[in-house]
């Protein structure tokens, strides 16, 4: 999923004067309704059924936007995907498994083979029974090499993975993995029907989620019905009606006039204001995803240890948190995963020590060490936090440059490859994240390279046994955290805003199962 | 005159040609393309598989020359196929049809009221030139003219449709429909594009006015009791028309650049905010498409109001069709 792609992130360089007249509405909105503003408290109920819900989300332009949830990455097409079809397990807001479509995932002895079984009794919109084939023919057409697909299920081995009755699959894996859930949560893995392969306006292809397309327009909106088919409890709601809109604050503004009920990634400076007024309700992500700053190990002047730590301790975490993300934030650690299984929550919070970071860099022969930091605009609050950066690590006597590069395809162009630039992944296990960034020859290495940490880390991947894998992985975080090149100052929160009227909307994570999930809401009188 | 066209249409081509040519070289000189912006939507950071992108790119044929990919793309436009999304496969065509038609209606009801306004505030303020009704227009043309468009779109949202709450504050269109069926989208956009868009025609009209009305020729028939009206719709109207066409005329082709930022400020979905996004995402067919379009509009805005300045003016005329060698 993808909270701050920058790609959306228009080159007009527009978020600086958006956000002055963000400002400027506020106070407009402020003066305009102080008598009005009592808080809106949720409805507890009973839920009343019927009604629409109308809900933007970032999306694509029209001309890039695709209805095909094996491939769709923006958060509006994930919105969709989401209430149309449904994933065989998805992640709870703690990232363990919620299982949805399978009733249960088994391993062999040693993890090379799973069994997927199926809920039993689940139909698609159009009445037919979802079946294994379904399945399979889902998991095919996501690593047919001639499809587009986005999701990442390289280690299954399709030669050996077949059906197995009506309601099993067996997923031969080419090699042993102990967690093969949270790669099947993944954000692209749904199980489509069997055939579909046409995902447009035309075809509308059904699924088994709680609504049903009515209507899409690329890049525009989409109309979702209710589908009285639904396994899981039928909706309340006739209809949700997913409208993209991509700037934050444009967002902000549909919600102020009325124009929609519910916005998603509500940007922190607004999310502030509309938490003071009381005149819309907030929903907040349970945990953030991660801000941070990434050290190249196989640079000078990081390819030292000390510096690298003198860097950690010269950040103010706490200071970055009140100020660029205005309270909608949680501190790091240095560690990726706050929220997710096998975080390793007991490593001591790193302080801000800028005594200690002089120190650090006086052994290292380093004092007045200048370094450069490669920023950009793509991300909500970015700049912000390397501005504060470089004024707090002048208490350490350290200095920051700020080399400013263009938002588009920072990303995967800039991030992780120069020297010393921003990293922010979303939340995924760290299986997945370990294996894409931290291993010595994952395709997003940033020069932290350990080969005894690498062997650990296979082992910890295919060991089976909960406990000694939560031992293994305590043991590569204690690593990270002691030498790697990562400075997570803050996880992120971005929240929702409702609409009074707009009651059930569960606690979230981005990406996550309840994420965008319309199933339970329901709109009070 | 057909001659004189017939250049004329003959540079226009030579613009669109060179926009195509500088558009691609442009582009090409961008870091990344598309299939890295395929590949890094999953909200990940750092390099890409390289296999991957490889393979994505051998898909999309971005991995042929530059020569190559241009002539393929240009074959195409001249056969009027303005080929396929390299994010979404679909025709640029379908998908810029309607972001045209949105643009083209938030055009065309700015230059309907731009012409009324620019030439009624320029000769009111002329005609009266020294007077507090000349104050008042010319300060406000200059005030108006010096804050940038984006800046009175913001204001416009914070008051009008946040404060006061009479109009959306973000211009949604459903697909298919034309914003004409929801006009209150277009008030705000419209108003804010004006404010860019009327001062300098009004600045230009207003000194030819006045310097008309001090002149002697005019002081000459006054003197020999020729009426105030007469004097006006005979020697002041025609030749403040005139003066009007080519200020309002690059007003109306300064209307591209407006519009894009306009249509970002209220999210109004017309062809500028598809090319910036399309941009962004480096998806080159519908960032050439949707550059060389615009440039179609803009050549085609001044030809026509040449040829409007030469039917209105005799003088231009003659210098034009008499005058070359």
């Amino acid at each position: 999923m993808r909270i701050d792609e920058p790609a959306r992130r228009t080159a007009l360089s527009r978020r600086a004067l958006l956000l002055g007249a963000a400002g400027l509405a506020g106070a407009v909105a402020l003066s305009g309704c102080g008598s009005s503003a009592e808080p809106a408290a949720p409805d507890a109920g009973p839920p009343r059924p019927g009604g629409r819900l109308r809900v933007a989300l970032a999306g694509q332009s029209p001309s890039a936007d695709v209805l095909d949830p094996h491939v769709a990455g923006s958060a509006a097409a994930g919105a969709i995907a989401k209430n149309v079809w449904d994933r065989l397990v998805s992640y709870e807001n703690d990232l363990t498994l919620r299982y949805r479509l399978a009733e249960s995932l088994e391993p062999n002895a040693d993890g090379s083979e799973w069994r997927i079984t199926l809920r039993p009794g689940i139909r698609f919109s159009d009445g037919s029974p979802l079946t294994s084939r379904d399945v399979l023919y889902s998991i095919e057409r996501m690593l047919d090499p001639a499809k587009p697909s986005s999701a990442d299920l390289s280690m299954v081995d399709l030669s050996r993975t077949g059906v197995d009755g009506d309601l099993a699959v067996r997923v031969a894996l080419s090699e042993p993995l102990a967690d093969l859930g949270s790669v099947l949560a993944g954000w692209y893995v749904y199980v489509v029907k069997e055939g579909s392969d046409t995902f447009d306006a035309s075809s509308l292809p059904v699924g088994t989620g709680p609504f049903v397309l009515r209507e899409w327009a690329p890049g525009e909106r989409a109309l979702l019905v209710r589908n009285p088919e639904y396994w899981d409890g039928v909706a309340h709601l006739d209809e949700v009606e997913i409208l993209q809109i991509a700037e934050p604050e444009a967002r902000v503004n549909a919600l102020r006039s009325g124009e929609v009920d519910m916005i998603d990634q509500t940007p922190a400076l607004h999310a502030r204001t509309i938490a003071d007024e009381g005149a819309f309700r907030l929903v907040e992500p349970r945990f953030g995803t991660m801000a941070a700053l990434q050290m190249r190990a196989d640079t000078p002047p990081f390819d030292d240890v000390r510096v690298r730590q003198a860097l950690r301790l010269a950040v103010d975490r706490q200071a970055m948190a009140d100020t660029v993300y205005l309270g909608f934030a949680e501190v790091g650690n240095d560690l990726y995963g706050l929220g997710a299984p096998f975080y390793a929550g007991d490593i001591p919070q790193r302080p801000h020590d800028p005594a200690g970071a002089r120190e650090l860099l006086r052994r290292a022969g380093q004092e007045n060490l200048t370094v450069t930091l490669t920023t950009a605009d793509s991300s909500p609050g970015q700049l912000d936090s390397a501005t504060l950066f470089a004024e707090q690590a002048r208490e350490s006597g350290i200095t920051v440059n700020l080399e400013t590069v263009p938002a588009d395809n920072y990303a995967a162009q800039v991030s992780g490859q120069r020297a010393f630039t921003h990293n922010n992944w979303w939340n995924y296990s760290l299986d997945y994240f370990y294996g894409q960034t931290t291993v010595s020859d994952a395709p997003g290495n940033a020069g932290w390279r350990n080969p005894e940490w690498d062997a650990t880390f296979l082992r910890a991947r295919g060991t089976l046994d909960v406990d000694e894998r939560a031992a293994l992985y305590a043991g590569l975080q204690q690593t990270l955290w002691d030498t790697g090149g990562l400075i997570v100052h803050n996880f992120v929160k971005q929240p929702a805003a409702v609409a009074p009227p707009v009651q059930g909307v569960p606690e979230f994570v981005l990406g996550n199962d309840d994420w965008a999930n319309y199933r339970g809401v329901w709109l009070s009188a | 005159m057909t001659r004189y066209l017939l250049g004329r249409l003959a540079g226009a081509a030579l613009v669109l040609a060179v926009v195509a040519v500088v558009v691609f070289g442009l582009f090409e000189t961008l870091p990344g393309d598309a299939a890295e912006t395929i590949l890094a939507q999953s909200g990940r950071s750092g390099a890409l598989p390289p296999e991957q992108v490889a393979a994505l790119r051998e898909h999309l044929g971005l991995d042929r020359g530059p020569v190559e990919r241009f002539g393929s793309w240009a074959g195409g436009l001249l056969r009027g196929d303005l080929g396929t999304s390299l994010l979404s496969g679909r025709p640029v065509a379908d998908v810029l049809g309607d972001r045209i038609g949105n643009s083209l209606v938030l055009a065309s009801v700015t230059v309907l009221l731009l012409f009324p306004l620019a030439l009624g505030l320029g000769v009111l303020a002329g005609v009266r030139a020294g007077t507090r009704t000349d104050r008042a227009v010319s300060t406000g043309a200059l005030t108006a003219e010096a804050v940038p468009s984006f800046v009175i779109g913001v204001v416009l949202i914070a008051v009008v449709a946040l404060g006061w709450r009479l109009l959306p504050a973000v211009s949604l269109v459903p697909s298919g429909t034309s914003p004409l069926s929801r006009p209150e989208v277009l008030v705000l956009p419209v108003l804010a594009l004006l404010a860019g868009l009327v001062p300098h025609p009004v600045r230009v009209i207003r000194a030819r006015t006045a310097e008309l009305v001090a002149g002697e020729p005019l002081r000459t028939a006054a003197l020999h009791g020729v009426g105030r009206t007469r004097l006006f719709a005979r020697y002041v109207a025609p030749v403040a028309l005139a003066a009007a066409l080519p200020p309002i005329a690059g007003s109306v082709a300064g209307l591209v650049g407006g519009v894009a930022v306009v249509e970002t400020v209220f999210s109004y979905p017309g062809l500028a905010q598809e090319l910036v996004r399309a941009i962004a995402l480096r998806d080159f067919p519908v960032v050439a498409a949707a550059a060389v379009l615009m440039a179609v509009f803009g050549v085609a805005v001044h030809l026509l109001a040449d040829l409007a300045a030469l039917a209105a003016s005799p003088l231009a005329r003659r210098a034009v069709l008499d005058g070359r060698r």
